[in-house]
């Protein structure tokens, strides 16, 4: 009987959607550490792509850029969402980031984006829950240094 | 507003820089000299604006020692260089330890300074040649 009653269940769901339409599950809110993973990703591209238009800046730069790796590794394991998959392609930014061909320039424009970086994490810790305020204080700090050695 | 303790251990440990900032500055020069006079009075004034803010709240903010016992020798400029990196690695860490214990708009007071001091702990780096100049994760010890 109760196999009979589960067949007929699974046939009700199969036919059913043709006057009923199902309701795709919410999705989940996006975390608010999101925003953050984005740019450091994107932060992480450029820095990437600078390196390979000025290979001279590795030995500036490559401890920078772990920084950075350090960074993502620990927000990825917070956020845990969907929307923290990477993107089909990857996460690194396309090869338009227009990097100078000056390496002065260029080390200002990743300057620049640290700023902004700064500020960003800056807010997200200020707006934080007790228990992710020290991490995203950190990142910010770390930030902030970065725009130190860029300067 | 803050949970009882983070500002006061937060100042004992400016109290703690300030004092440590007297032994490095006398040991360098030039430049660097001159790095320590502007950490040493950045230092002094992040103390004043704990010591008003914590008294207008009525809580007794903690003094400083009459002295404290440096972790090594000042002796030369390397020394120097060295203990302005852990005094600014210290105080980060104890303004780092605050945020979680604080909500606005003390927790921006908190960032600031944890900022500085990881800022400022980079610049000594810099100036002291050691690499990587920048650590993930400033004021985690």
């Amino acid at each position: 009987v109760l196999g009979a009653l589960a067949g007929a269940t699974t046939a009700g769901t199969l036919t059913g959607c043709s006057w009923l339409a199902p309701v795709p599950p919410p999705p989940l809110p996006p975390d608010p550490l999101a925003p953050l993973l984005r740019s450091n990703r994107r932060l992480t591209g450029h820095y990437q792509a600078v390196l390979a238009v000025h290979p001279e800046l590795t030995d500036l730069l490559s401890p920078l850029v772990a920084v950075h790796t350090a960074h993502a590794a620990v927000l990825l394991d917070l956020v845990r969402r969907p929307a923290a998959t990477p993107p089909a392609g990857g996460w690194v930014q396309s090869p338009a980031t227009n990097v100078p061909a000056e390496a002065a320039d260029a080390l200002a424009m990743l300057r620049a984006e640290e700023e902004a970086a700064r500020d960003e994490a800056a807010q997200a810790c200020l707006a934080a829950p007790p228990e992710r305020a020290a991490l995203l204080g950190s990142i910010c700090a770390a930030r902030a240094s970065h725009v130190e050695v860029l300067s | 507003v803050t949970g009882s303790g983070s500002l006061a251990e937060a100042l004992a440990a400016e109290h703690a820089a300030i004092y440590a900032y007297g032994p490095i500055g006398v040991r360098l020069d030039g430049e660097h000299a001159a790095t320590a006079r502007e950490a040493e009075d950045a230092h002094r004034h992040r103390r004043d604006a704990l010591v008003v803010l914590m008294a207008g709240r009525g809580t007794d903010p903690p003094t400083a020692a009459v002295t404290y016992e440096l972790p090594f020798e000042v002796t030369n400029p390397d020394a120097a260089l060295r203990l302005a990196v852990l005094v600014e690695e210290r105080v980060a860490a104890v303004w780092r330890a605050a945020l979680p214990e604080t909500t606005a708009p003390d927790r921006e007071v908190a960032l600031d300074a944890l900022v500085d001091a990881a800022v400022r702990a980079t610049r000594w780096r810099l100036a002291a040649g050691v690499a990587p100049a920048t650590v993930p994760f400033p004021g985690a010890l």
